[in-house]
């Protein structure tokens, strides 16, 4: 069981940590127009994507695995493409500059080219379609890997202790936000300043080094939460 | 009738999410706490002094996640002592904003001293002038994330298996996250370099160049939040709003099954319509010209 839920958590976390990496992200540069992405640090969108995902799954708890995985991928995907929409409005009709980003020359799924459209002086503005794109497969992947945690440590609490669904279900969150908070800034310390997505250059030398360090503080972070559990069983 | 009361409180729901996000967003504006406070900061580092508030130490998302904690706590305790809920929620409230204040001043003298070395002075009148617009702006944004979580712990049926401290938690970090990935780029790109030329990025050349000058006097940051209450303010309202309409609504009237289909559905029509914003802007803009 204790084997099961380290198994869990590892894969959880290391898909937190990939998940991070396609996030287009541009930090406080973006907020000024200067840079593509999403104006803010990866570990904060993370973290906010994460809660929405929880709270997708915790709402179908009693539910399959599979259901309460799927509902946390669905929760995060809304959050983060109703933020990046929301952002472009404030960058089209609040700002007056078209989406676009120097770190590639052409967005392959609506052949749009970049180069003119950029101001001079920035390397972009706003999340142009592919990073959009990009932008969902991260939260797609954040999800599954948070809800899976979640779910994973809700299941072990639920069979193992004697608590009311209301404690297990905060256990489980307060565990699995955690690991989001901690996995997303390994992953934005590798990233260093910004990032466009799944197309941009960087992230194929990023993502590899990224994959693996996340994948170790995973497996270090998974073998506590299993000595933290294992002691609220039996300690 | 089940549904039907449910479906009214997450209408109910999500009127209060927009109102906390906007308020939160103004509120981040006119104390200078997000990401363009980058530049408040490098100002008088390249030679301009201003007047404008000055207030990060943490990210937004985890400012505006103890707040509501602190909020959230407070407003638990007083719920098992079983005084009425309309009073609590103002209380608790009232005393998060308190704590709110009291981190602004110290957070705004901190800041200033620190930048003595490039002669930017401390102005008392900055903070009697900005305190309360703070502090109102403050105390509407924790009401509602209080509320809006009051209503999801002991009202919705089924209601959200977490203890109403986490949920006050969860709704401050996302909200805070999203004010500062939404309304932020108003205030930044707009606001703050309002004497550069519209319709442009702001280039790196030009950072810590903001305008410190208003239509009369020195620009503060009430200027500020007068100018982002028109768009940045509301559209992260909007945001977060939908966000948490969404989350609950799919689920509520289409089923388990339903609710998914529908929920990619959803992302899906938002990805088509950021394609439309992107062909939209590039026909009206055009491209740059030297």
């Amino acid at each position: 069981m204790l084997l099961e839920l380290l198994i869990s958590l590892i894969i959880g976390a290391t898909l937190i940590g990939i998940g991070v990496h396609f996030i287009p992200v541009g930090g406080a540069p973006a907020a000024l127009s200067t840079s593509a992405g999403i104006p803010t640090g990866a570990p904060m969108i993370t973290v906010g994507m994460g809660i929405t995902g929880i709270l997708a799954a915790s709402s179908v708890i009693g539910q399959s695995d599979l259901i309460m995985v799927l509902y946390g991928a669905v929760g995060s995907m809304i959050m983060i493409s109703v933020t990046m929409f929301f952002s472009n409005i404030i960058h089209v009709f609040g700002v007056g500059v078209p989406l676009a980003s120097s770190n590639f020359e052409k967005d392959p799924l609506t052949g749009f080219n970049q180069e003119g459209y950029v101001s001079p002086g920035t390397t972009g503005h706003g999340i142009p379609t592919i990073s959009f794109v990009s932008g969902l497969i991260g939260a797609f992947l954040g999800g599954v890997g948070g809800s899976l945690a979640f779910s994973s440590i809700y299941i072990v609490l639920s069979n193992n202790l004697q608590y009311s669904l209301v404690v297990n279900v905060t256990i489980a969150t307060i565990f699995s936000l955690l690991l989001f908070f901690i996995v997303a800034v390994m992953a934005s310390y590798n990233i260093g300043g910004t990032i466009q997505g799944f197309y941009d250059e960087k992230f194929r030398k990023k993502i590899l080094p990224g994959t693996v360090s996340c994948f170790l503080i995973s497996v270090i972070l998974s073998i506590i939460y299993v000595f933290v559990i294992w002691g609220l069983i039996y300690g | 009738m089940d549904i039907i009361y449910n479906l009214m409180l997450v209408a109910f729901m999500g009127l209060l999410a927009i109102i906390a996000g906007m308020f939160e967003d103004l509120e981040s504006d006119v104390a200078s706490t997000s990401n363009p406070n980058s530049q408040v900061q490098l100002a008088p580092q390249v030679g301009n002094l201003h007047k404008l508030f000055n207030r990060a130490v943490s990210g937004e998302p985890l400012l505006v996640g103890t707040m509501a904690t602190i909020s959230g706590a407070i407003c638990y305790v007083l719920l098992t002592l079983d005084y009425p809920v309309i009073l609590v929620l103002l209380i608790s409230a009232g005393m998060a904003t308190i704590v709110q204040v009291i981190f602004s001043i110290s957070s705004y003298m901190g800041r200033i001293t620190s930048q003595a070395l490039y002669n930017q002075p401390l102005f008392l009148d900055v903070l009697h002038k900005h305190l309360p617009i703070i502090a109102a702006h403050a105390f509407i944004t924790l009401f509602s994330i209080t509320t809006l979580s009051y209503i999801m712990v002991y009202l919705l049926n089924p209601a959200v298996a977490l203890t109403l401290p986490v949920v006050t938690m969860l709704m401050g970090l996302t909200l805070g996250s999203i004010g500062s990935a939404v309304g932020d780029i108003h205030y930044g790109a707009e606001k703050l370099y309002q004497s550069s030329e519209f319709g442009s990025g702001i280039a790196v050349s030009s950072n810590g160049n903001i305008t410190t000058k208003s239509a009369l006097g020195s620009r503060s940051s009430i200027d500020v939040v007068n100018f982002c209450s028109k768009f940045g303010g509301p559209i992260t309202g909007l945001c977060f709003g939908i966000i948490i309409f969404l989350n609950f609504w799919i689920f509520l009237v289409f089923g388990i099954t339903g609710g998914l289909i529908v929920g990619l559905m959803i992302v899906l029509l938002f990805l088509l319509l950021n394609i439309i914003l992107e062909r939209k802007a590039r026909l009206t803009y055009g491209k740059y010209e030297n």
